[in-house]
C-alpha cells in the first residue's frame, strides 16, 4: 500500500516536472523578455524529474533494465538516430536547395535580376495586395501576384507578404488610399509605391486582357521603396508654363510634392538651354504652356514622341499654335473655346465641368474630378489605325464648346457654332502593339488634357483633382523600365467554353466516373456475394 | 526486396477483391470532380489548381481510410502472428503493405488524368504546372499513407487508426496556421514541419528539392515508426 502510494505520489512528481520543463522551454522559445524566470520553471522541472527518479529507482531501472525496458531503449535510440538522420537531411536541404520551375514558360523563375535586387535587400520591405472579385480578372490576378510574391519571399527573408480582403479590412484598404481590388502596396519606412491592377495586364486590340506581366512593376517598386532607383519626370519650363517651385494659386507646388511622395524625382527642362532630351526621363510634362516653342524645340518633341516618348501635354484654351501642332501627329485635336455642363459642373460655374466616376476611363478610379476652364480635345477622322485613343474623362451630353463665351452673360449652345457634347476632357494615346514586335518597336504614349489648372495649387487638393493628376502619371510611366529586366509576357489562358461545353465538363467529372468506378465496386460486391 | 513486392500485390489485389476500395475512389473521384467542375482556376486559367488545392484535403482524409485496416485488421483477424512468424521481415512486411497502398494511390490519381484531358480539349494548359501538381499530390498522398500505416500498427481498431491517422495528418496540415501567430524565426520553423509549407509550389508549376526531401523523409520517418511499432508487438 506504502508502495503504491509512493509510485503513485513519484508519477505525479514525474508529470509535474515534464509539465514544468516543457512550459519553460516554450516560455523561452516565446517570451525572450522572461528568460531568466523561464530557466527557474526549466530548473524546477528537472529538479521535479530528479526527484520522481530517486522516489521511484527500483521501478525506473526494473523498467528500463526489463526485456520490454531494453527493447524500449533500444527502439527509442535508434528513432533517435534515425530522427537526426532525418532532421540533418532535411536541414542540409534546406540550405542547399533546387527550384525547377517546370511551367511551360517558366513563368516563376525570377529573373536574375529580380534576384539580385532581391538578395541584396537591407530593409524590410511589405507586400500587401488588396484582392476582391469585381472581375474574373480579379481572380487571375490574385493567384498569378500570390503566386509570385511567394516567390520572392524564397530570395529574401527581407520581405513580408500580406494578402488582404479588401472587403473585410475596407479600413485598410482606405489607410493605404486602395481604391481597385488587385492593387499591390510596397512600403519600406516612410516610402510606398501602388502598383495597380492595369499595370499588370496586357490588353489586346478589343480591350481584353491577353496576357500578364509583373515581374517589372514588382521589381521596380521594391527598389523604389527601397530608394535605390526611381523615375524621374521632367516639367518643360521656358514657355509660360506653370511653376513647379511655385506657391502661386496657378503654380504646381503642390503637384511637385505629389508625384515626389510618390516616388518620383522631378527635374525641370529648358530647351533654350540644353537642347536634348536628358537620358534619364522617363516622361516630359508640359503644364499649360502660354509662350510658343522655337522651331528648333519644335522638332526636338516632335522627335522625342516619334522615337517612342512618353508626354504628358495640359493645354488650355488659346494654347499656342505649335502645341497643338505636336499633338495632331497623334491622331487628335483641339479647337478654340471652353467647355461647358449645364448638367455637371461646380455650381455657380458651368464652365467648371465636373466628371463623376463613371465618365473616368475605368482604369482611373477616380469619384470626381473638376476642370475649370478646359477645352475639349477631339479624335480626328484620319487618326492613323495603329494609335489606341482613350478618353480619360469627359463630359455629359449636356455640355458643349462655346466657341464664344461671354463672362457676363449665362453662356448658351449655339446651333452650328458651338460643339456639342460629350467631350473629351483628357484622352490617353497609345501605339497598338503590333502582332510581331521588333526589338526597334517605338512605344510612343501622350497623355493630353484640355486643361492645366485642374492641378494647380488652388484646385490639387479638391475633389480628386490631384488624384487624377497623378494616376495620369502613373499611367504614362508604367512599365518603363526601370532595371534590366527580360520582360516575360505570360499568355492569359482563359478557357472559352459554351455554356452546354460547361455542363458536359462538369457532369461527366463530377458524375460520370465516380458512378463508374462505384458500378464497378457494386459488380465485385455482387460477384463475392 | 522480393517479399515486400510479394505483399505489395497481395495487397493491391486484395484492394480490388474489395468494395470498400472502390467506394473510397468513387467518393474521391466524386468530390475532386465537384472541386475541378466549380473552381473558377479551371476555366480562368486552363489549370487543375482548384482539384489539387482541394483535393489534397480529401487525399488526407481518404489515406486515412484506406491504410486503417493494413494492419489493424491483421491484428483484429489474429492473422498478424502468422505474419510475424513467417520468414519475411518486418520492414518488408511495412514496404510490402505500403506498397500496396501506394498503387492504389496511383490508380486514384490516374483516373483524375481526365481533368487535364478536359481542359486540352477545351482549351490549353500548362503542362508543366499539372506534371508538378501532380507530383505534389502524389507526395504528400506517400506521407499520408506512411502515417495511415504506422497508425494501423498502433491498434486492432480500424476506426481508431483512422481516427489516428487523421488526427496526425490534419495536426500536420495545419501546424502552419500557428506560424502566423509566432516570432519570425519560429515561424519559420514551425512552417517546416507543417506538411501544406510546400504543395503550393508544386500546384505552381515549381518543384522545390526541400519540398521533395521533405515529404520522402516524413514518408520514410513514419514507414520506419510503423516498422518499429510492428517490431513491439513482437515483445508485448
Amino acid at each position: 500500500m506504502q508502495s503504491s502510494s509512493s509510485s503513485y505520489f513519484s508519477r505525479l512528481l514525474a508529470g509535474l516536472g515534464v509539465a514544468a520543463s516543457l512550459s519553460g522551454l516554450i516560455v523561452m522559445l516565446l517570451l525572450p523578455g522572461i528568460r531568466l524566470a523561464a530557466w527557474g520553471v526549466l530548473a524546477l522541472g528537472v529538479a521535479l524529474l530528479t526527484v520522481a527518479f530517486v522516489l521511484d529507482f527500483r521501478n525506473v531501472t526494473r523498467a528500463v533494465t526489463g526485456r520490454r525496458g531494453l527493447f524500449g531503449a533500444g527502439t527509442g535510440v535508434m528513432a533517435a538516430i534515425f530522427i537526426g538522420i532525418i532532421i540533418l537531411v532535411n536541414a542540409v536541404s534546406i540550405t542547399n536547395y533546387k527550384r525547377f520551375d517546370i511551367t511551360s514558360l517558366g513563368q516563376f523563375t525570377l529573373t536574375s535580376k529580380t534576384k539580385e535586387v532581391l538578395a541584396e535587400l537591407d530593409r524590410p520591405v511589405e507586400v500587401q495586395f488588396f484582392f476582391g472579385v469585381a472581375s474574373e480578372i480579379d481572380l487571375t490576378l490574385r493567384s498569378y501576384a500570390e503566386s509570385l510574391l511567394n516567390e520572392y519571399k524564397n530570395f529574401s527573408d527581407k520581405l513580408t507578404v500580406r494578402f488582404i480582403d479588401t472587403d473585410e479590412q475596407p479600413e485598410l484598404a482606405r489607410q493605404n488610399e486602395v481604391s481597385t481590388y488587385s492593387t499591390s502596396v510596397f512600403k519600406s519606412g516612410d516610402l510606398r509605391r501602388v502598383v495597380f491592377p492595369w499595370q499588370l495586364v496586357v490588353l489586346n486590340n478589343q480591350g481584353q486582357v491577353s496576357a500578364i506581366e509583373a515581374e517589372n512593376a514588382f521589381t521596380s517598386a521594391i527598389l523604389e521603396v527601397t530608394g535605390k532607383v526611381q523615375k524621374r519626370v521632367y516639367f518643360l519650363t521656358g514657355h509660360g508654363e506653370a511653376g513647379i517651385f511655385s506657391n502661386a494659386s496657378n503654380g504646381y507646388n503642390n503637384a511637385r510634392k505629389g508625384l515626389q511622395d510618390n516616388l518620383f524625382q522631378v527635374g525641370t527642362l529648358d530647351l533654350a538651354v540644353n537642347p536634348r532630351v536628358p537620358d534619364d526621363m522617363v516622361a516630359l510634362i508640359i503644364v499649360g504652356p502660354r509662350d510658343p516653342l522655337t522651331s528648333n524645340e519644335f522638332d526636338i518633341l516632335k522627335r522625342y514622341l516619334a522615337d517612342g516618348g512618353w508626354m504628358m501635354l495640359m493645354l488650355n484654351p488659346n494654347s499656342p499654335e505649335n502645341f497643338r501642332q505636336i499633338v495632331e501627329d497623334w491622331g487628335v485635336r483641339t479647337e478654340e473655346g471652353i467647355v461647358i455642363d449645364e448638367q455637371s459642373f461646380v455650381s455657380p460655374n458651368k464652365d467648371f465641368p465636373l466628371v463623376t466616376r463613371t465618365r473616368f476611363a475605368p482604369f482611373m478610379a477616380v469619384a470626381e474630378a473638376y476642370f475649370p476652364g478646359a477645352t475639349a480635345i477631339f479624335q480626328k477622322d484620319d487618326a492613323p489605325e495603329n494609335l489606341e485613343i482613350t478618353p480619360l474623362a469627359y463630359t455629359t451630353l449636356e455640355s458643349w464648346l462655346e466657341k464664344d463665351l461671354d463672362p457676363k452673360s449665362e453662356p448658351v449652345f449655339t446651333e452650328g457654332a458651338d460643339i456639342k457634347g460629350a467631350l473629351a476632357l483628357g484622352v490617353l494615346i497609345a501605339v497598338n502593339l503590333p502582332e510581331e514586335a521588333d526589338e526597334g518597336f517605338k512605344d510612343t504614349r501622350l497623355i493630353v488634357f484640355g486643361d492645366s489648372d485642374f492641378a494647380s495649387n488652388q484646385h490639387f487638393f479638391d475633389g480628386n483633382n490631384g488624384d487624377v493628376f497623378l494616376k495620369a502619371v502613373n499611367l504614362l510611366t508604367t512599365g518603363k523600365e526601370l532595371i534590366s529586366i527580360e520582360r516575360k509576357v505570360l499568355p492569359f489562358r482563359r478557357m472559352l467554353v459554351t455554356r452546354e461545353q460547361v455542363n458536359f465538363i462538369t457532369y461527366s467529372s463530377v458524375a460520370v466516373l465516380p458512378l463508374l468506378v462505384l458500378f464497378a465496386g457494386a459488380v465485385i460486391w455482387w460477384r463475392r456475394r | 526486396m522480393r517479399n515486400a513486392g510479394i505483399i505489395a500485390m497481395k495487397e493491391f489485389k486484395s484492394y480490388l477483391a474489395s468494395p470498400m476500395a472502390y467506394v473510397v475512389v468513387g467518393i474521391f473521384l466524386a468530390l475532386t470532380g465537384v472541386l475541378f467542375a466549380s473552381s473558377s482556376s479551371t476555366y480562368l486559367e486552363t489549370s487543375i489548381r482548384g482539384f489539387l488545392q482541394s483535393g489534397v484535403y480529401s487525399l488526407l482524409l481518404l489515406a486515412a481510410v484506406i491504410t486503417m485496416r493494413l494492419i489493424a485488421e491483421e491484428r483484429k483477424l489474429g492473422t498478424v502472428e502468422l505474419l510475424l512468424t513467417a520468414p519475411v521481415r518486418d520492414s518488408e512486411i511495412i514496404a510490402g503493405k505500403f506498397l500496396g497502398s501506394v498503387f492504389l494511390l496511383a490508380v486514384m490519381l490516374v483516373l483524375t488524368f481526365y481533368y487535364p484531358i478536359l481542359l486540352k480539349m477545351f482549351g490549353d494548359p500548362d503542362w508543366g504546372a499539372i506534371a508538378a501538381g501532380y507530383l505534389g499530390l502524389f507526395l504528400v498522398g506517400c506521407t499520408a499513407l506512411a502515417v495511415g500505416l504506422f497508425a494501423s500498427t498502433l491498434t486492432a481498431n480500424q476506426i481508431v487508426s483512422a481516427v489516428v491517422a487523421g488526427g496526425i495528418l490534419f495536426a500536420l496540415w495545419l501546424v502552419g496556421l500557428v506560424a502566423g501567430y509566432l516570432p519570425r524565426v519560429l515561424a519559420g520553423l514551425v512552417n517546416f514541419f507543417s506538411l501544406a509549407f510546400y504543395f503550393p509550389d508544386f500546384v505552381r508549376g515549381v518543384i522545390d528539392t526541400r519540398g521533395v526531401i521533405y515529404y520522402v523523409s516524413l514518408t520514410v520517418l513514419f514507414l520506419f515508426l510503423a516498422v518499429r511499432s510492428l517490431e513491439n508487438s513482437r515483445w508485448s
